[in-house]
């Protein structure tokens, strides 16, 4: 056997990895599971885990198809080796799309506040129901490409067009990143919620997030959006 | 093309007009769809009056004139054929367009797209526009009094254009003198008068009218045979002979 620092290998495996102790508290995380803790709650990802837990010590594989909002999984692993230690590896099935933009070209210092009223405003043009708004108005300027963000925009608004009420919260979301390329961006989430299911149209929203650089996540009820805080083209 | 105040109470319109004044600073692709003369163009002339305005029907005018400015007002967008040749990257561009119909190529193609109320779904607005063409009708003809029209009567058949024609016509229409009214008679007769039957051909222009505004006043054609002075079987062979209602 090599004698080798295994840790650095699965810090930086693409596949989320996550070992918790028998109480469901993490132990440890790599850096691809910081990223849907972000999404879900440690807790929920180990109530999945034991249902798809081996009976005794050793692995048990399935491959199922998962979903955590925008994060898609093939399979999952459990992985036993004592009483205080239970593994968890997700498979991340690959996307199908990546964006075929340059970086960051013609984007431009936005305010994001402004394209979510202009939207507001378009939106209510067809809309009769009550739209609740909590925004934190602070939030800095920083680069969208304003024309294929506002397209994504009034796509996504135009899911919620027979709701009776939705929320509306633009909020910077604190303590996660998103990596593009090699960077890592802060987060600033603006979630849709509908107080019924209307949502379809998800594959095209999809796409135009990704043309956004922008994660979309889906619930029955709500769209979010991580939008990442660029404030420089480099 | 002057600014000129955008009368409306639409509260569509007001969502139209604050969500264009906000992104009006953006580089953003808007269209602006809506039937013929219900305002797209002086909205838009309103909030953007100083961009570059191109007629669509000359397509060529219009790729020249993308390539070299970054904010064009298009009109008449209903007359593009190769839609998908435009190139909005970067531009701040407001389309407007008479095609309802908005296909999935521009549904892409649009960041914003508005559909405005015709007026039909406008009554107020209808209401607000006949008194503001009346007063300009009055300022202009120099008119003294009071003119009211039935709002349920105007014809909006094609919109502003077709209100406006209406209401100056009902208000010139309204303020005639029996002089003005003998003089347009006069004018006419004198240019169709002619052949060997004159007298009963032009008759009509003054029977039909006495009958019409009788039998809607008097609802009765006994009372209006006796208001008119003439014997109920001459009238009754009136109004068959000029296939009146």
């Amino acid at each position: 056997m090599i004698s080798t620092n295994f840790r650095f290998y699965l810090e930086y495996d693409s596949n989320p990895f996550i070992i918790y102790d028998n109480s469901g508290h993490i132990l440890y995380l790599n850096k691809s599971a910081e990223l849907i803790m972000g999404i879900y709650t440690d807790r929920e990802i180990y109530e999945f885990a034991l249902l798809h837990a081996p009976q005794s010590f050793g692995h048990k594989t399935t491959l199922v198809d998962i979903v955590f909002n925008s994060f898609e999984f093939y399979g999952i692993n459990i992985l036993y080796d004592n009483d205080n230690e239970l593994g968890v590896h997700l498979y991340v099935r690959p996307s199908t799309k990546i964006s075929t933009h340059d970086k960051f070209d013609k984007y431009a210092m936005t305010d994001i506040n402004l394209l979510l009223q202009a939207n507001i405003e378009l939106f209510s043009i067809n809309y009769n129901g009550a739209i609740s708004l909590l925004v934190d108005y602070e939030l800095p300027e920083f680069m969208i490409h304003q024309n294929r963000f506002s397209l994504l925009l009034r796509k996504v608004f135009e899911q919620f067009v027979n709701v009776d009420k939705l929320n509306v919260e633009l909020v910077m979301k604190i303590g996660t990143k998103v990596v593009i390329g090699d960077a890592r961006y802060p987060i600033i989430k603006l979630q849709l919620t509908g107080n019924h299911k209307g949502i379809s149209h998800t594959e095209q929203l999809k796409n135009m997030a990704i043309d956004n650089h922008i994660n979309i996540l889906f619930t029955k009820t709500i769209i979010a959006l991580e939008i990442p805080i660029i404030t420089s083209k480099t | 093309m002057k600014n000129r105040d955008f009368i409306t109470v639409s509260k569509q319109i007001a969502n139209i007009t604050k969500s264009l004044t906000l992104t009006k600073s953006l580089m953003v692709s808007t269209l602006i769809v809506g039937e013929p003369h219900i305002g797209k163009k002086s909205l838009v002339h309103n909030l953007f009056p100083n961009s570059i305005y191109v007629d669509a029907s000359d397509e060529a005018l219009l790729a020249k004139t993308l390539e070299t400015n970054s904010e064009v007002v298009i009109y008449n967008f209903q007359n593009i054929k190769n839609i998908d040749r435009l190139d909005f990257a970067n531009k701040r561009i407001v389309a407007i367009s008479d095609n309802l119909t908005i296909g999935e190529l521009l549904e892409m193609k649009f960041a914003f797209i508005y559909t405005m109320p015709s007026l039909s779904h406008r009554s107020d607005d209808v209401a607000l526009l006949v008194k503001h063409f009346i007063d300009s009708i009055k300022k202009e003809l120099d008119i003294d009094g009071e003119i009211e029209l039935d709002i349920s009567k105007v014809d909006i058949s094609n919109n502003i254009k077709s209100l406006k024609a209406y209401v100056y016509k009902q208000v010139l229409l309204s303020s005639l003198s029996e002089e003005d009214m003998d003089s347009i008679l006069y004018d006419y007769l004198y240019e169709k008068i002619d052949g060997n039957n004159a007298y009963r051909e032009y008759l009509g222009l003054y029977e039909i009218p006495l009958i019409r505004a009788g039998l809607d006043r008097y609802k009765s054609q006994l009372k209006l045979s006796s208001i008119l002075g003439l014997n109920r079987n001459t009238l009754r062979k009136k109004i068959h002979e000029y296939d009146i209602d």
